[in-house]
């Protein structure tokens, strides 16, 4: 035979072996129940059966064509058996849980232990038979299907089985120490039965929901955010050990899903409230786990807008504190680098996260008009007049700008900016107040990368004539050593290119002669190098050292040209009269005034007034105060004028409004002469895009206006046209 | 800087013959400011040819009048334009003009013919020479003799001497208005299809509907 298989060897001698004499049907039937029932019985006298006995009966009865009768013998011996079984369980139903189930395990063990001992006795059935049969059960599950009809016969105690199920898990779930293997063989029991798939499962997962959305409405309630986070997460690493241990792997994902829909999803707008709070504290571990969940249960959206949110209000909070104006640039930049953080630590640098965080400090920094320009100028003044010593903690000075010129790019206001930082800038040079040329040439080329080179065009210019001077200065002196008959004043001069630099009011003075004779020196030697040049002088912002002998000692002085202009007057007399000083220098009365009282009423009182009073009247007298003194030897004496630095700001926030028109005016007509007619709301989409300030509806309707007025445009039908 | 005006009937038609130019340059005559070295009827002869015709000077048909003369000042007539214009309405005598007057508001019927009054309306208060804007207040008295049915016309003059703002009203506002009252509807449901209005007209509508909230 060339049969290489052994199980179709087997086959094909079952088919070529001649038929056995039929023994005698009923003793073997009979043998064959008697020791179904023994080995039921687990009595131990089923030993007497011999196995290979018991194999031939059932070969015999098999090959004698009873193959039916041998099946319905075991069929009814399996129901009377299962009956017994299972009605021997229903007498038990009074038992607490864990000895039913205890009880139920025991018989589950029992009653699959022989019926493993029953299978082999019958293979042959199964093997000759039930095989070729289709729907027809092997032996061991014939055995379970009984069973598995009288426990749905009797429903109390299948109820009984799985709610002693349910218990149990709902204790563990509440805490309480439960024996899992019991459960575990229950559940193997309800499996192999299918009764667990049908019914048990649906019931537990229900039982879950049940649980865990009465868990969810009472501890959002309880717990602050973060706890209830943790312990959502320990929800979700509990289930998952609990369906390894026994309630089976394919329960993993319903029970997820079950928790994600009752602990998160149903308390979403709950939890995203709370987020905030979790966002005030930087909680970046729990805005991590939330972040997380939130992914796995796709609600990322609605984290993304409570994120923006967040930004928006606080930081607008921040802006609009009038209060602390002074600290508005340095809350909002640790803010940022908070929410940075968050975005990096506990967001994974989403790319939806980093616009909302882009988007939010948009919002908040614009949500006032110009002043956050205004103050990042006047934050970086700061930095730049301390130099490195302002990232002396814990970072460089670059990393300050960066992180200054960072919020700077949100602002949509850059022309206050660049209106601020260029007057701020000229008094920090004019000054010598900044710390380093090193460092506003770095600054000057963060903006100049933020902004392009016009923007910085003429930052750049001041800084050269700075240094230009500085070069001149030093050519001056070697000029002035050579030269006999000089003034004497030791004079620093900086040239200036009146393009660049903001315009100043100008006071006509009437200067001391020694000074102006080292002027026309300068202004001789200067011309004389750079022929075709016009110089101006601007005394505004001029600094002076003078030496005062003052009977309680010699102090250096520190004044503005204006101050040393007048001091000096009194080297010549004891007292002045207001008029005689206006007469002997010539300056306009308001500035007069205001630099006398810097002189007499200010801290530092170098003159005396007569008669004593807060305001300087023309009547007023002035002497040289002998009882002056300081502690310092060199005295800086303060310009009033420095103090309304309101008005400055207003002034250039005027300034930059008057551009603004012309630049609207410009981009206006620039547009129409090319599209010659155009819509209102064309026009408006396109000027949004050529201005780099943001401009309202009613500003932009005024000028068009205007323009209409001065015929630049005519109106057509809900638009403009364009008048060559 | 005045709207050009493109007046079809300014001609005066020389074929009436010079017998009633001679008549109508006596009744200029009777008029004319003596006191004044130009050759015009002065405020005085204005007042006195509306006593004449039994008209008072502030109605709208004086407007009209004066419209229909292409008259360039206001309280003022030259020859030339008192010639033209009653030529063109063939009316020599008082008498004719008196009968006259009363069909002159079915001549601003027409639209174009209300465009060109409306406008006309606006040169005419512009009294000083390179004056291009005129006074709110005017504007206010003036807008009901040109529009005395207009939709909005009342609110819209309550408005103009109620607010702030604007001081002046310019030609484009003024011409402005005419469309606003004749496109937008009393529930001002459409008055955002254009959204070009000039702002004063804006500035109308949030007032009308603060009223209108203010009411309900």
């Amino acid at each position: 035979m060339p049969a290489t298989d052994g199980k179709k060897r087997l086959t094909v001698r079952l088919k070529s072996t001649p038929q056995k004499q039929t023994p005698d049907n009923r003793q073997d039937v009979e043998l064959l129940r008697q020791a179904v029932r023994a080995i039921q019985a687990g009595s131990s006298n089923s030993h007497k059966f011999s196995l290979e006995v018991l194999f031939s009966s059932v070969q015999g009865q098999v090959e004698a064509q009873q193959g039916p009768a041998l099946h319905a013998l075991l069929d009814a011996e399996f129901s009377v058996w299962a009956a017994a079984e299972v009605a021997a369980l229903a007498t038990h139903l009074a038992l607490d849980t864990t000895t039913f189930l205890q009880r139920v395990v025991a018989l589950w063990e029992h009653y699959s232990h022989h019926l493993d001992l029953i299978r082999p006795v019958f293979l042959y059935l199964d093997r000759a038979y039930v095989v070729g049969k289709p729907g027809t059960l092997s032996v061991f599950q014939l055995g379970l299907q009984q069973l598995r009809c009288h426990m749905e016969a009797l429903p109390h105690v299948h109820n009984r089985i799985v709610d002693s199920l349910l218990q149990l898990v709902e204790a563990e779930r509440s805490g309480e120490a439960v024996t899992r293997h019991l459960l575990k063989h229950t559940v193997a029991m309800l499996t192999n039965l299918r009764l667990y798939e049908d019914g048990a499962r649906d019931m537990l997962l229900s039982s879950a929901t049940q649980y865990y959305s009465r868990e969810g409405s009472t501890l959002i309630n309880e717990l602050d955010l973060a706890a209830y986070l943790v312990h959502c997460e320990r929800r979700l690493a509990e289930e998952y050990d609990r369906c390894e241990a026994y309630l089976g792997l394919s329960l993993r994902r319903p029970l997820k899903s079950i928790l994600d829909q009752c602990l998160l999803e149903a308390h979403m707008s709950s939890i995203l409230d709370g987020t905030r709070q979790l966002l005030a504290s930087c909680q970046e571990q729990d805005l991590g786990r939330l972040y997380s969940m939130c992914n796995r249960i796709g609600a990322l959206a609605g984290l993304r807008l409570v994120y923006r949110g967040y930004i928006r209000s606080a930081g607008s909070e921040f802006v609009t504190d009038e209060h602390k104006e002074d600290e508005m640039v340095a809350r909002m930049l640790r803010f940022r680098r908070d929410m940075q953080s968050v975005l990096h630590n506990s967001f994974a640098n989403h790319a939806d996260f980093a616009l909302a965080l882009k988007e939010g400090f948009e919002a908040c920094l614009n949500s006032r008009a110009d002043k956050p320009a205004e103050l990042i100028a006047k934050y970086l003044d700061s930095i730049l007049r301390r130099g490195s010593k302002a990232g002396a903690q814990d970072s460089s000075l670059e990393e300050v700008l960066d992180a200054a010129l960072a919020l700077f790019r949100y602002v949509q206001g850059k022309d206050v900016f660049e209106a601020f930082y260029k007057r701020i800038l000229s008094r920090r040079l004019l000054m010598g107040r900044s710390a380093s040329m090193d460092a506003e040439k770095l600054c000057i080329s963060k903006i100049k990368a933020e902004c392009g080179p016009q923007f910085t065009n003429q930052l750049e210019g001041m800084l050269k004539d700075i240094e230009i001077s500085s070069d001149i200065m030093s050519g001056y002196k070697q000029y002035v050593a050579a030269q006999p008959a000089s003034a004497g004043v030791d004079m620093n001069v900086l040239v200036l290119t009146s393009g660049f630099w903001p315009s100043y009011r100008a006071f006509e003075c009437l200067l001391p002669s020694e000074l102006l004779r080292a002027q026309k020196e300068f202004a001789d030697y200067y011309l004389s190098k750079h022929g075709g040049r016009k110089l101006a002088w601007h005394g505004t912002s001029s600094n002076c050292v003078v030496r005062a002998h003052f009977p309680l000692g010699v102090k250096e002085l520190q004044a503005s040209l204006h101050q040393a202009t007048i001091l000096l007057l009194f080297n010549e007399s004891e007292q002045l009269s207001f008029s005689d000083v206006q007469a002997a220098i010539k300056l306009e009365e308001t500035e007069l005034r205001r630099t006398l009282a810097s002189l007499s009423l200010a801290k530092e009182k170098v003159l005396r007034k007569e008669p004593a009073g807060s305001d300087i009247s023309p009547k007023d007298v002035f002497r040289f105060n002998e009882k002056y003194t300081s502690k310092l030897y060199r005295v800086k004496i303060n310009n009033l004028q420095m103090q309304d630095s309101d008005e400055d700001s207003k002034k250039t926030n005027e300034q930059v409004l008057q551009d603004r028109f012309h630049q609207i005016d410009a981009a206006v007509v620039r547009i129409m002469k090319m599209r010659k007619t155009l819509s209102h709301n064309l026009l408006l989409g396109e000027l949004a895009s050529q201005l780099r300030f943001p401009v309202g509806q009613s500003d932009v309707k005024k000028r068009i206006e205007s323009l209409i007025d001065r015929e630049y445009l005519q109106r057509v039908e809900h638009g403009y046209e364009y008048l060559a | 800087m005045a709207p050009k005006r493109k007046r079809a009937a300014t001609v005066a038609s020389p074929k009436k013959g010079s017998k009633d130019l001679t008549k109508l340059d006596t009744l200029f005559n009777a008029y004319k400011d003596k006191g004044s070295e130009e050759d015009v009827i002065g405020p005085d002869g204005v007042e006195k040819l509306c006593r004449d015709l039994k008209v008072d000077p502030s109605q709208r048909e004086v407007l009209l009048l004066a419209w229909k003369m292409g008259a360039k000042r206001m309280g003022y007539f030259s020859r030339q334009e008192f010639r033209d214009g009653l030529s063109e309405l063939g009316a020599i005598t008082i008498a004719q003009l008196r009968k006259v007057l009363p069909r002159l508001p079915l001549e601003v019927q027409d639209s174009a013919a209300l465009d060109e009054f409306h406008r006309f309306a606006f040169s005419f208060c512009l009294t000083e020479p390179g004056q291009k804007i005129i006074d709110s207040e005017m504007a206010a008295q003036m807008l009901p003799l040109v529009l005395p049915e207009g939709r909005f016309v009342p609110q819209f003059c309550t408005f103009l001497t109620e607010q702030k703002d604007y001081k002046k009203v310019n030609a484009d506002q003024w011409a402005n208005f005419l469309r606003f009252s004749r496109e937008v509807k009393a529930d001002l449901s459409n008055c955002e299809d254009n959204p070009a209005w000039p702002l004063l007209l804006d500035n109308f509508v949030d007032y009308l509907r603060q009223h209108d909230e203010a009411a309900t």
